[in-house]
């Protein structure tokens, strides 16, 4: 190797080498800061709750349930049953059935005693026609399923909204089972600030939980290796970094799957945007646009106490087409709401919030393949110092894993679930798996996940249901 | 070493220090749950003790250790046992014994954090909800200074700790501290914690209504509200409030509410005017008034309602198809006669007749309606 060419390798490499020193720098303070902040929180909100700092359950703003399912025959008895088991008073169930191949709509008929009637229902945002809608007056709360042509989830979610009666609306995946007070703790930021216009709840795998009469009973790291991994990664990237962002309004999602929304907001936004896959992102973005151009105050808060159990796949070939699939949304939430960013009447949506997700989400994985691609180039022709590599990587792993870990116990005792030994042991062991394994092959997939995107931008993909252990 | 390096090292001690932490806390945490119940022991003992009259250095003693808040919890706890299992006379007798501790305790917790001093206030809460015994009066005007707090549960829970206690005069200057304060306070918590007051509703309306004007619109709302749901006698100063076209919008519509749930001839004519006006500015009046005309009956009523049917709006119609249910027609027939020009008005009607329909077949059927009326407006009238 020429002189000159060398040298031009080792600019390269040093190049790289500052490149990577920040932006591992960056994400390490990021990661150090939500943990810490968010563990914090969560023992805060321990002491408060014990001391009975706690807004009693009477005060009820009346809450629109939506619950939009496609092919969900095996889920759709255990979210409904769930939700009827609600300690909260004042809400309406509104399944939206959105053109399911299955029987999802005659089984909610069947179980619920439900009724055809001849609704009409408010075409405020735009969405396919209902072809039937059926009612039942039985239980504690209405519940209403509504038939429609498949149109996707925003459809789906626009027009659960159509037909809801009450100012504030939940959006709940149909794969999904609430706690019995997970409602009202979603709706106690309403409560506790006027401005607030969309309240996330805390999105938890419920692979190993056992859950009767809406409270948990027992709780399990999941027998399998992946949705275990999956219950780590969860603590320390969402809960974590959400309530972190909380503190300064800077959340920009709102996890589809559970969410507390003000309706007027939304419908003033435009609603749910049925072109893209990640709608729950889209639309938060849009709250924010929203609110900054027209000069309203507003807040976007989270409950991290305000939990929702939902399944994570426990096929890899699952969780790549879910991962695909918010990769994909993430891609077209921040494209569309390019004008946010480095734009100053964003504050701290901007220069954080956004800056995050588009360095370290949407980027990343192209960064850090490069990365590993640069150090693999780099051993083959014998500029890695590999002893010095070695060194590194296993830093990387060990703050990783103590961060994943910090976050994971915090969690744990700050909600009295108790965990054996055993699951103790596997929390730690697994920890190491996934932020060295597992993290770079959702890598992989997230920066393949865009190949063929004009194919796939409208793609939900199919994930496998099994029943959820709710008694 | 480099900058970098010192700078990950060094979060990676820390993240060592939250982990330490974790485990610590955790087993602080058991070892906390078995002092607390011990404790929780103690204070059983004592309630079921003979009965004693505690000297001064027992009550002196006893207020240091409630100035601990775990051993307050621990008290709390206890009560709440013996209430379950022990006999009634002897926990009053307790309280009356700890009474002269509770006053100073007041004035300890008020210059402690706000979280303490909340929980405080929510002990002093559910201690007098159990029995008739009252604490004594000075303890509500110390608390009146919690409602200056910063924290919103302290001020939620003092302020529900006032209305247990039922001296209407205290209540009313709580309200007023917190409506001079500037935070948020949702009209709901207030009007809740007024429908929970356990004293003389009509003295506290009475008491509430004189300081009304110096309130904020939101304390104001509230406060309608809570008459709404408390009393009919009010008339005269709603229909005042509800002909005030200066009068804030939101109040209006509370007055226009209040004549929805109790009938008075003059306010007819009043709703039938906004029921009747089409200017989509003033469709909220049009909405709730709509609602409200379900209580009055007439030629002229269903003459609106039918018109209120082919509004633009979507709410509108709603009401006004609910409230067209309550007029004594043939609803078949009126379907045919206002329904057959215009497809939305048939829609809503058909939608009512529906509903009328599954109602009653629920109701033959057999099947138990759980439905629980409930005291806070929302399932009536507008909802957006």
């Amino acid at each position: 190797m020429s002189e000159g060419l060398r040298d031009l390798i080792q600019a390269f490499y040093n190049a790289v080498g500052i490149f990577f020193v920040i932006y591992m720098l960056g994400y390490a303070s990021f990661l150090f800061l939500s943990v810490a902040v968010g563990s914090s929180e969560l023992f805060s909100a321990r002491k408060r709750n014990k001391l009975k700092n706690e807004l009693p359950g009477n005060y009820y703003v009346p809450v629109s349930v939506v619950v939009p399912a496609h092919n969900e025959s095996v889920t759709i008895k255990a979210t409904v049953r769930s939700l009827l088991l609600l300690d909260y008073r004042l809400y309406e169930i509104i399944v939206v059935d959105d053109g399911s191949t299955d029987d999802t709509a005659q089984i909610l008929i069947d179980a619920f005693r439900m009724h055809r009637i001849n609704r009409p229902i408010r075409g405020q945002l735009r969405c396919q026609p209902a072809e039937a809608v059926y009612e039942s007056q039985t239980y504690k709360v209405p519940i209403t399923l509504i038939c429609k042509k498949n149109g996707g989830k925003a459809d789906a979610l626009n027009m659960g909204v159509n037909a809801s009666r009450y100012p504030y609306f939940m959006g709940l995946d149909a794969d999904s089972v609430l706690q019995r007070d997970s409602l009202e703790k979603l709706v106690r930021p309403v409560m506790e600030d006027g401005n607030v216009i969309a309240v996330g709840g805390a999105v938890r795998p419920c692979n190993g939980a056992e859950i009767v009469d809406g409270h948990v009973i027992s709780y399990r790291m999941p027998s399998h290796i992946l949705p275990c991994m999956q219950v780590l990664e969860y603590d320390r990237s969402f809960l974590a970094a959400r309530i972190l962002f909380d503190k300064f309004n800077g959340g920009i999602i709102i996890s589809g799957a559970f969410g507390l929304f003000k309706k007027s907001a939304v419908i003033n936004a435009g609603g749910y945007d049925f072109d893209t896959v990640g709608e729950d992102m889209e639309l938060v973005l849009k709250l924010h646009v929203f609110c900054r151009e027209n000069g309203l105050a507003y807040r976007i808060r989270y409950a991290p106490d305000a939990i929702c159990w939902t399944q994570a796949p426990e096929k890899l070939s699952d969780l790549i087409t879910q991962r695909r699939r918010w990769h994909i949304g993430l891609f077209q939430s921040l494209t569309r709401h390019r004008n946010i960013l480095g734009n100053p009447k964003y504050g701290m949506v901007s220069f954080i919030s956004y800056l995050y997700f588009l360095l370290y989400e949407l980027a990343s994985p192209y960064i850090e393949v490069f990365g590993v691609l640069t150090i693999g180039v780099a051993a083959l022709i014998e500029f890695l110092n590999f002893p010095f590599w070695v060194i590194y990587l296993g830093i990387y792993i060990l703050f990783s894993t103590i961060l994943s870990l910090t976050a994971f116990f915090a969690r744990i005792h700050t909600i009295d679930l108790r965990l054996s030994f055993m699951d103790a042991l596997k929390a730690v062991l697994l920890c190491a798996l996934e932020v060295s394994c597992m993290r770079f092959v959702l890598a992989w997939v997230r920066m393949t996940a865009l190949i063929g995107y004009k194919k796939k931008k409208r793609e939900w993909g199919q994930i496998e249901r099994k029943k959820i252990n709710f008694r | 070493m480099s900058g970098s390096e010192m700078i990950l090292y060094g979060y990676g001690i820390v993240c060592l220090c939250m982990l330490l932490f974790n485990i610590v806390y955790n087993a602080a945490q058991n070892s906390h749950d078995g002092r607390l119940e011990k404790k929780t022991e103690y204070f059983c003992r004592e309630i079921a003790k003979e009965n004693r009259v505690p000297d001064e250095r027992e009550l002196n003693s006893l207020y240091r250790r409630l100035s601990n808040i775990n051993n307050l919890v621990a008290l709390e706890r206890a009560l709440e046992l013996s209430k379950e299992t022990g006999d009634e006379q002897r926990l009053l007798r307790y309280r009356r014994q700890i009474r002269p501790v509770l006053f100073r305790l007041a004035e300890h917790y008020g210059n402690r954090e706000d979280i303490q001093a909340a929980y405080f206030a929510y002990f002093l809460f559910r201690q007098n909800a159990r029995d008739e015994e009252k604490p004594e009066s000075s303890i509500q005007d110390i608390l009146l200074n919690y409602m200056e707090k910063e924290s919103l549960y302290c001020r939620v829970n003092t302020l529900q700790a006032l209305c247990a206690f039922g001296r209407p005069e205290v209540l009313v200057e709580a309200v007023e501290i917190q409506d001079q304060r500037a935070g948020f306070f949702h009209d709901k918590i207030l009007t809740e914690n007024l429908l929970s007051y356990t004293g003389d509703h009509e003295r506290l309306t009475e008491l509430l209504w004189e300081s009304f004007e110096r309130f904020s619109v939101g304390t104001r709302l509230a406060i309608l509200n809570y008459i709404r749901f408390r009393t009919g006698k009010y008339i005269p100063q709603m229909f005042g409030i509800m002909n005030n076209e200066d009068a804030d919008k939101e109040l209006r519509l509370a007055a226009i509410r209040y004549f929805g749930k109790y009938f008075y001839a003059p306010a007819k004519e009043i709703l039938l005017a906004f029921a009747a006006d089409k200017d989509p500015a003033n469709w909220e009046y049009a909405a709730i008034s709509a609602s409200g005309l379900a209580l009055y009956k007439g030629e002229d009523v269903a003459a609106v309602l039918m018109e209120a049917l082919h509004s633009s709006n979507w709410y509108i119609r709603s009401n006004a198809a609910v409230s067209l249910e309550a007029q004594d027609l043939d609803y078949l027939e009126l379907i045919e006669v206002v329904g057959g020009r215009d497809r939305y008005a048939r829609e809503m009607m058909m939608y009512r007749l529906d509903s009328r329909r599954i109602a009653q077949e629920e109701k033959e059927h057999g099947a138990e309606t759980q439905r629980e009326k409930l005291p806070i407006s929302g399932l009536k009238g507008v909802a957006v």
